[in-house]
């Protein structure tokens, strides 16, 4: 945990600086009452000493090397790709189709079995969604892609 | 090589038709599908209300639905600027109120111009406010409680939904009016400072009339008086401002807007069926349950208003420096 | 109204076709959310509240309650056949529960605590019932200056219940609060932090936020530590066997009476929820009992106790937010946005405003618990086999329904980034030990806490005095203060409370 520790730290107190530059400009007290500025300085000179105390009570770890390789690296980052992606990919593609792209790829990677179960499961799930929430519940979700017009 | 070249003649001549002729047969036709009507507020609030109100009988009269779309934030900014930027087609309308057009322009830097951006259709509801006390306060209207605290030489604090709410400015404008200082502590709704006068908080709130009604009822609170030229069906005995004295006459609006570039007949198509929809019995019953009479004013007209209106909010907001920095 | 009229309308408006139907919505997909390892209430919640939009308030509360307290009846099927909890508040279960399993006593251990977990649901209930109007009309004169005192109270006390340091715990706290910083000033209407970007200037969406932080990561922390929960299957068959024997039962009565009670007021405090009070039934059986070395290897009472506070926890967090407007755990923040989301704000006086919501809330909440009796023990085998669901599909089914959540809120790409960003920062947090919580309660109290202050100094025309002065805040602030410098007072002391274990909800 220390490694950690200290790194979030420092990250921790990047942000403030980020953040107290961002709002270098507000005011700290207006009229006889704090202003804008004052609870963003007042939590940026919070969280800077927050990070240095956690910097310093940073403890070399009990916790074996062993336990810290359990955890997969590769499949949490694949995912975070993968919804990030879908974010951007939405908007163009449309809702149905970036829904079955996001269930191909997701099955894939968590189990990957054969390429027929997995579409026919794409498929019945989008055609499911589609109904109850597009249909059903009348939800507006952008069905067509963009290319496609209005 | 001959027969290619004739097909695209005839495929520009086409279009050339369809361009020349489309527009005006779009009148003709308009609306030809579901029309959507952007508000600025969120549902379930009385602006949302007062739309779908409207909504139901206008669609009638125009043949086909009209589909209300809540667009919330920025204090009904986002909203509007959806509006003005949308397509001109008239299939898609904002229902604005009068905060979000000719207030918070000088409140916030908008991407907007209420003026330039829109093409208004008409006005269709009037919006008042009420000042409101608890029930065991020492005074019972308007008059009484300026006298008392002038005389306690104190200046008593108010709440609104907002720094540069309706409700904000009306308290600057009374304050002008009766030469009574008062002190602003603004909230996040007209229910929180509703609590807050009925809880001691604060000596008065200046707020709507349904979020006043229920504790008026109730008689937790008293309603002191109401900021309209006359007395309003839902608190039929509650003294208006003037009566009262005061030369104060403060009323919000609610009203239909199209983005610049809309075709003048789907404006006036629109203004038509909008004029024959405040008609409708039903309707006039249910805004009047809101406490948003209905007033009509012409596209033009409505469009003069708020200029004027812009204009004079300009000159308050900056003289009393309520604009944030 | 007085509560006996009260409760006889609200029941006469639970037993309404929609709002049945909700209510058992809401336990089916709670008992579902607490079986599930990895998601708990907070994602069940978060997950399906965009979908509450289109419903009227009382019917999404309703809902919202039934997934609260169901998902506490749930939790407890894995923490009992796999020794995996289904959420937080089932950690404490495993200890014992586990073990009667491996001795072939599964299904007693799944009808003590659903039976545990109804007696304690009814008395939280009544406790809401009765407590909550006079609670309301003391509350009513409360005004910024309490409010702002409550809120920090609430904040510093969530920081101090998390498993990590209590710097730790105040740091994420901290950030919570800078992020409610991002818009539009609520007292001065200036934009801040919002780089003239017109979807930030609304502010970060805090229920994409959550569902990012408490869904997408807890997908991704599925997938990475590589565990998956095997029922051995010989379990499954002693659930036929279901009622515990005489012995058991004997053992059982107190503790379940015990929590029931202490855990209705413990989860009224801030970040408590329910998970505090399962922990504190525990220790406290464990220290009551004239046999404590029973416990660990299969004591009713380490199931009954635990399994019965948690779900009068449950609704005792749903009392400070009804009755005063404030959300002191994470679950009951969700519960706050959805219903500002459709206009109305909790405050004392929404009792007396809207009796309608109230007492149908409260009285569906009855319903609500025999509903989950029923689907708790004789259907114990069908939730079993959920957790036999392949491993693929679930994370798909999460994924997914993270998305449609987050996008129907508001229709914004903005949105779903947000997710999608808080999903990998939750990720990273949880391998950093940062806790989650404090973010979380910190995201809604924010605002709130800062606008008190500001308002009572307009108030008080600039004077700080006017926290003292009120007896009220006064108090509050006081435990503040108390809370902040209590590791220095311990340290002085030689003694160390510990905290208690992570508090997710």
């Amino acid at each position: 945990m220390w490694l950690m520790d200290r790194i979030s730290s420092a990250v921790l107190f990047a942000f403030v600086i980020f953040y107290t530059a961002a709002g270098w400009g507000l005011e700290t007290w207006a009229k006889k009452a704090p202003g804008p500025g004052f609870m963003p300085r007042l939590l940026a000179l919070a969280l800077g000493a927050l990070a240095i105390l956690i910097w310093v009570q940073a403890k070399p770890s009990l916790e074996s090397q062993q336990e810290v390789e359990s955890y997969s690296k590769r499949e949490p980052f694949i995912i975070f790709l993968l919804v990030l992606a879908y974010v951007f990919v939405m908007p163009q593609l449309g809702f149905p189709l970036s829904n079955f792209l996001l269930v191909i790829a997701l099955r894939r990677l968590v189990e990957p079995g054969s390429w027929r179960a997995d579409l026919a499961g794409a498929t019945g799930t989008v055609a499911i969604i589609h109904l109850v929430f597009v249909q059903i519940l009348a939800l507006q979700f952008p069905v067509f892609p963009v290319w496609w017009g209005e | 090589m001959k027969k290619n070249q004739h097909r695209v003649l005839l495929g520009i001549l086409s279009l050339v038709f369809i361009a020349a002729f489309g527009s005006q047969s779009q009148a003709a036709s308009y609306p030809a599908r579901d029309v959507t009507m952007i508000i600025t507020w969120g549902a379930g609030g009385t602006s949302d209300l007062s739309c779908r109100q409207l909504a139901d009988p206008l669609g009638k009269i125009l043949g086909k639905s009209i589909i209300p779309l809540n667009v919330v934030g920025g204090s009904g900014a986002i909203g509007m600027n959806q509006g003005a930027h949308a397509r001109p087609d008239g299939y898609t309308l904002t229902f604005c109120t009068s905060g979000p057009t000719v207030i918070q322009p000088w409140m916030q830097k908008v991407t907007y111009n209420p003026v330039k951006d829109f093409i208004p259709v008409a006005q269709v509801f009037g919006e008042y406010l009420v000042v409101v006390a608890k029930a065991d306060a020492p005074y019972k209207n308007l008059k009484e409680m300026v006298d008392y605290f002038k005389k306690a030489g104190k200046a008593p604090k108010f709440a609104t939904p907002g720094a540069g709410s309706n409700n904000h400015l009306s308290m600057v404008l009374m304050s002008k009016a009766t030469g009574l200082a008062m002190t602003h502590v603004p909230f996040s709704s007209s229910a929180e400072g509703v609590n807050a006068v009925i809880g001691g908080n604060v000596d008065f709130a200046s707020t709507e009339p349904p979020s006043a009604v229920g504790p008026y009822k109730e008689g937790r609170a008293t309603i002191l008086a109401i900021l309209s030229a006359q007395r309003l069906d839902l608190i039929k005995d509650i003294p208006t401002v003037k009566e009262q004295g005061i030369d104060l006459v403060f009323g919000g609006w609610n009203g239909i807007l199209a983005p610049k570039g809309t075709p003048k007949d789907i404006i006036d198509k629109l203004a038509e069926a909008a004029k024959k929809a405040l008609e409708n019995e039903s309707l006039i019953k249910n805004s009047a349950t809101v406490g948003r009479p209905i007033e009509f004013l012409s596209g033009p007209e409505f469009g003069e208003r708020i200029k004027r209106e812009l204009a004079r909010n300009g000159e308050i907001i900056k003289a009393e420096g309520l604009a944030p920095k | 109204m007085d509560p006996i009229h009260g409760l006889l309308y609200g029941l006469s408006r639970a037993v309404e076709p929609q709002i049945l139907i909700l209510a058992f919505l809401g336990c089916f997909w709670g008992t579902m959310v607490g079986v599930l390892p990895g998601i708990g209430p907070v994602a069940g919640i978060t997950i399906l509240m965009p979908f509450t939009f289109g419903i009227d308030l009382t019917s999404a509360m309703v809902m919202m309650a039934g997934i609260y307290y169901g998902a506490m009846y749930g939790g407890s099927t894995t923490s009992i056949l796999v020794a995996v909890p289904g959420e937080t508040s089932s950690i404490v279960t495993i200890f014992d529960g586990h073990q009667m399993a491996k001795q072939g006593r599964a299904g007693a251990a799944l009808a003590l605590s659903a039976i545990g977990s109804f007696v304690a649901g009814t008395v939280g209930i009544l406790g809401l019932t009765f407590l909550a109007p006079p609670l309301a009309e003391l509350a009513i004169g409360f005004g910024p200056p309490e409010y702002f005192a409550l809120a920090l109270v609430g904040l510093s006390m969530s920081s101090f219940l998390s498993n990590a340091s209590l710097a730790k715990g105040l740091a994420m706290a901290v950030v919570g609060l800078i992020i409610g910083t991002v818009g539009l000033d609520i007292i001065s209407g200036a934009p801040r932090f919002t780089f003239n970007s017109m979807e930030l200037a609304g502010g970060l969406e805090i229920v994409s936020i959550l569902i990012g932080l408490y869904g997408i990561s807890e997908v991704m922390e599925m997938m990475a530590s590589k565990i998956r929960p095997q029922i051995q299957h010989e379990k499954l068959w002693n659930l036929h066997r279901l009622l515990p024997n005489r012995e058991e039962w004997r053992l059982s009565i107190w503790p379940i009476i015990r929590g029931s009670f202490m855990g209705f007021f413990v989860g009224a405090l801030p970040g408590a929820g329910g998970t505090v009070p399962s922990f504190i039934s525990y220790a406290m059986e464990k220290r009551i009992s004239k046999t404590p070395e029973r416990f660990g290897k299969g004591a009713p009472e380490g199931v009954a106790g635990p399994e019965s506070a948690n779900n009068s926890g449950a609704v005792g967090a749903m009392v400070v937010l009804l009755t005063l407007g404030l959300p002191y755990n994470v679950v009951t923040a969700v519960m706050l946005s959805a219903m500002i989301a459709h206009g109305i704000f909790p405050s004392p006086l929404l009792m007396a405003r809207s009796p309608d919501f109230f007492w149908t809330v409260v009285a569906s909440m009855y319903i609500g618990n025999f509903m989950l009796l029923i689907l708790n023990l004789p259907l114990i085998g069908a939730w079993a086999s959920l957790l036999r669901l392949p491993y693929r599909w679930m994370t798909v089914f999460i994924v997914l329904f993270c998305i449609i959540g987050v996008y129907s809120i508001e229709y914004r790409s903005f949105d779903l980034l947000l997710m999608a960003l808080f999903g990998g920062i939750g990720y990273l947090m949880k391998r950093v030990d940062l806790p989650a919580a404090p973010l979380a309660l910190a995201m809604v109290l924010g605002p709130i806490m800062e606008k008190s202050l500001i308002q009572s100094l307009i108030m008080s025309d600039g004077s700080p005095f006017i926290f003292v002065t009120r007896p009220f805040a006064a108090g509050s602030m006081a435990l503040f203060f108390l809370l902040m410098f209590l590791p220095l007072i311990q340290k002085k002391l030689g003694r160390r409370i510990a905290p208690v274990g992570e508090v997710e909800v």
